[in-house]
């Protein structure tokens, strides 16, 4: 429409070199003056009114553009250049309406008035109209309002126009049928087109018989869509399912609609008609238009917003809707009654039998096929009592399962856990250990009957100190055991010959073991450089008061050895070799108190031994000790002289009572004889030295010189005067002078010897 | 009672009292995947789906198929989950739905594949001394 001639042509279009020349520098408008107002042509006033509407009563609500426009299809084709402007109609229009009150004003505005009253009314009934429509198309509904808020600037004149969005829309509608129309025409040319045509036709007849307004609503979101062709595929590719709904737009939509559409994220636009119109739009759309789908884009995204957020709304409330419906089909005591049932089958024993599947598979497998399998499933499963059971057990269900669970765990600990099991193709037991049986991490073994045996067997000395104690606990375990039973014996009555027979070989035994524990036999070997086991048993204060109590049961062989070994050894005992003297006059630590355990346990029991000796027997034994023994060492220990002193004794005894064989008297004289020689000028030595004071009034060194006295010859009795003649003296004068009883006892001990010799103290007291 | 009034057997983990009247997804042991409404099932989890629509997956695409009311034999389930409705579209996010149609070739193509790559498989570590669980036909 160009009234005044104005050439609505853009300036691009002047660019066009109509010269050509062809002016880059836009538009000079020096050169540019076209003398339009010269060129205007008045022509175009013939429709002015049916343009602008002067009659309002024409207007109603059948606007039928396919009969009215096409009366000015010969002016749009004039302008079938401005393809870039869908809207440019709208604009026109608004331009138009702008520009119109300033040409008349009063009348056209009281003109325009009641129009723009009554398209407004108009346009709020077809709103009204829109609104039941739009349910069929419900996300439509709410982009409504958003869409006409969008452009306040454009509505405001398109409402002077009378016309809104759905204006807008059918001005594009009228577009639409202008392309249409054009199309039909000859001349149309490119290619495009022809899938357009060929769809055209077949949307035509569908969108006819449809309500106005729907296809309005939808070509707008045609429109947007064809401005953003990702919408537009997805359009394309639901084309199918969109046909199919159209069919029925206005039916609502049934419960047990198309689940898929339930399901599934309809993320494409809600149907629409004629997705050809894409196409088509594109075509024209080579660049979108400018201020105008700016607009459109922001309209847009929050349309797909908003869409989308609706569409999840109504998902979701379908969703809820249908799983409401049929809630409830498995009721609470169907829910128990298997629950039940899965937790007597974790109970069970024997679960294979317990399982129907696996009874059916062992039947099938070939087990006997017997009658009371079948007839078992019968009576379960389909017998008289099996929905009875159902009825009855609903009651209490939380305390039968809890019970059920009590059940459960009490059987499990009573059930005897496998502390092995075996599996098939492994080798040996594999251990399950708990708490309550650990693993065996040590083997200790009990040192047998049989090893303790052969220790016995051999025996090679005592190792320790340690050994001699046990030897000697052990002779003491024996020794008692055998007084025991000896007591025991002596005190019952001894009633016939076997239990005294069987008494006597009891002891017998014992005292065997005794012997053997002693070791002594071992000894006997002289030849044996190590020291004898007995004798370190004698060395122990524990051993010494053994030997008291032991020897009386001992057989005189036996009791003969055990004072040879002592004798044969007496050098090597404790108490010889460390008993002299040393030069302070003091014997070393402990010795003294040895010294005195053995004169008063051993010695006394050797005596006894020795007294009953016969003269050879004494002979050998003072050999033995000579032999063995340095005598000029052993006259200083006081032990040592009291073995010489003990035999010496004896063996005069036995002389003089003549209880011996001239043989014997020789060699002993010769022995003693030996022993005088060895000894002469060290008599002295028996005495303890002047300063040990502690045994100054000993007696022993004065025995052991009576009974060298007894023994010896008067040559020997003078050498033994004349050596210990200071000392007797000594002692004489001493005694004097001391108090009464130690003057006893010296005076007592010098007579000892004295008198051996046949002499007497008082003799010498003057 | 929970909050909805209901008592709640003592059961078991193998329960699936929680599940009934939810929205869920069952992958069978053929590799089906069914999205339904689970309304029922027993001690051999044999389940009762309403509405339930069988979706296939095919690379980035999928498909759905109407199938009504299913009952599905609890041997061949692999698993059962329940859908939150709210993440439901997140299910859907990287892929294209297509019409279900589209997909049975390409579907039924994988599937074979996978029968073969599977049994290949089977027999490569049978021979260094696995066993396989694998059931005949399992595709899951």
């Amino acid at each position: 429409m160009s009234f005044f001639g104005f050439d609505t042509n853009l300036p691009k279009e002047s660019m066009i070199p109509k010269n050509g020349e062809y002016d880059e520098d836009g538009i000079d408008f020096e050169e540019t003056y076209d003398d339009l107002a010269d060129r205007l042509e008045e022509e175009g006033d013939d429709l002015n009114d049916e343009t602008f509407g002067i009659s309002a009563g024409n207007i109603g609500r059948d606007f039928d553009f396919f009969h009215q426009t096409a009366q000015v299809s010969t002016k749009l084709e004039n302008e079938q250049d401005d393809t870039r402007h869908p809207m440019g109609k709208v604009y026109d229009a608004s331009t138009q309406a702008a520009s119109l009150p300033q040409v008349n004003p009063t009348a056209a505005s009281s003109a325009r008035n009641p129009e723009a009253n009554l398209d407004v009314s108009a346009n709020t009934n077809m709103l009204s109209d829109l609104r039941p429509m739009a349910s069929i198309w419900e996300t439509i509904v709410p982009e409504k309002p958003s869409v006409q808020a969008a452009p306040p600037e454009v509505s405001s004149f398109q409402n002077r126009l009378g016309a809104q969005n759905s204006e807008k829309v059918f001005s594009l509608q009228e577009l639409e049928e202008q392309l249409f129309n054009s199309l039909n025409a000859p001349g149309s040319g490119p290619k495009p087109q022809q899938p357009v045509a060929s769809a055209m036709p077949p949307v035509n007849p569908v969108v006819s018989p449809a309500v106005q307004v729907p296809p309005p609503t939808s070509l707008a979101h045609d429109t947007f869509a064809a401005l953003d062709p990702a919408v537009a595929s997805i359009g394309n590719v639901s084309f199918p399912t969109q046909q199919s709904n159209v069919a029925n737009p206005g039916l609502p939509l049934p419960p047990m609609m198309q689940p898929s559409q339930l399901f599934a994220n309809s993320n494409l636009p809600p149907p629409q008609i004629p997705p050809v119109v894409y196409p088509s739009n594109m075509v024209y759309g080579a660049e979108p238009v400018p201020p105008v789908p700016l607009l459109n884009l922001f309209q847009q995204e929050k349309f797909e917003q908003a869409r989308t957020l609706d569409e999840k709304r109504q998902k979701l409330e379908r969703d809820h809707m249908l799983m409401a419906q049929c809630a409830g089909l498995m009721t609470r005591s169907d829910k128990s009654f298997i629950a039940r049932i899965q937790i007597s089958q974790l109970m069970s024993e024997d679960p294979e039998s317990e399982d129907f599947y696996y009874r059916v598979y062992s039947i099938i497998r070939g087990r006997n096929p017997s009658e009371e399998d079948s007839s078992h499933f019968i009576r379960t499963y389909l017998g008289p009592s099996s929905n009875r059971r159902r009825g009855r057990r609903s009651e209490n269900p939380m305390q039968r399962l809890q019970q059920q669970l009590q059940k459960l765990v009490s059987s499990t600990k009573e059930r005897p856990k496998t502390t092995q099991l075996s599996l098939e193709g492994a080798l040996g037991k594999i251990a399950i250990n708990t708490v309550r049986t650990p693993r065996q991490l040590l083997n200790v073994k009990r040192p047998s009957e049989h090893t303790i045996n052969a220790k016995e067997t051999t025996f090679k000395g005592f190792a320790t100190k340690k050994d001699v104690l046990q030897a000697i606990e052990k002779i003491y375990d024996w020794l008692l055991d055998f007084e025991h039973s000896l007591r025991k014996l002596s005190v019952s009555n001894v009633e016939d010959d076997e239990t005294f027979n069987q008494w006597k070989n009891d002891l017998n035994h014992k005292l065997e073991s005794i012997w053997n524990v002693l070791h002594i036999n071992e000894s006997l070997d002289s030849s044996s450089k190590a020291r004898p086991p007995f004798l370190s048993v004698i060395s122990h204060p524990k051993g010494m008061r053994l030997l008291p109590r032991l020897l009386p049961h001992l057989s005189k062989e036996q009791q003969f050895a055990i004072l040879s070994v002592i004798v044969g050894n007496v050098d090597s005992l404790n108490i010889v070799l460390k008993g002299t003297f040393d030069a302070n006059g003091e014997l070393p630590a402990g010795i003294a108190a040895e010294m005195m355990a053995f004169t008063q346990f051993v010695i006394p029991s050797l005596l006894t031994i020795v007294n009953e000796l016969g003269m050879a027997n004494v002979n050998i034994l003072f050999s033995q000790l000579l032999g063995r023994s340095n005598p000029l060492y052993l006259i200083q220990t006081k032990i040592g002289l009291s073995f010489l002193t003990m035999l010496i004794s004896r063996a005069e005894i036995l002389k003089q009572t003549g209880s011996c064989t001239e043989e014997d008297k020789e060699n002993w004289a010769r022995i003693f004889n030996g022993l005088f020689d060895c000894l002469k000028d060290h008599f002295a030595t028996v005495f303890p030295p002047p300063n040990a004071r502690a045994y100054a009034d000993e007696s022993y060194p004065w025995e052991f010189l009576a009974a060298c006295a007894t023994a010896a010859s008067s040559d020997q009795h003078f050498v033994l005067v004349s050596e210990t003649r200071d000392r007797v003296l000594d002692n004489i004068i001493t005694s004097k002078r001391s108090p009464e009883e130690i003057a006893v006892v010296r005076i007592a001990n010098v007579n000892l010897f004295l008198n051996a010799m046949g002499l007497d103290a008082r003799q010498l007291s003057a | 009672m929970n909050q909805a009034g209901q008592i709640i057997p003592f059961t078991t983990s193998g329960s699936l009292v929680d599940y009934v009247d939810r929205k869920v997804i069952v992958v069978l042991r053929d590799g089906k995947k069914l999205i339904g409404i689970l309304r029922s099932f027993d001690q051999f989890a044999n389940l009762m789906l309403q509405y339930t629509i069988e979706r296939i997956y095919v690379d980035d695409m999928y498909g759905d198929i109407d199938r009504g009311v299913y009952i599905v034999r609890g041997e061949n389930v692999v698993l059962l989950g329940e859908l939150d409705l709210d993440k439901e579209y997140e299910m859907e996010k990287g892929l294209r739905r297509v019409p279900a149609e589209h997909l049975y070739p390409l579907s039924k193509q994988r599937s074979d594949d996978k029968r073969k790559t599977l049994r290949e498989k089977t027999k490569k570590l049978n021979t260094v001394g696995f066993s396989v669980d694998f059931g005949h036909d399992d595709l899951y």
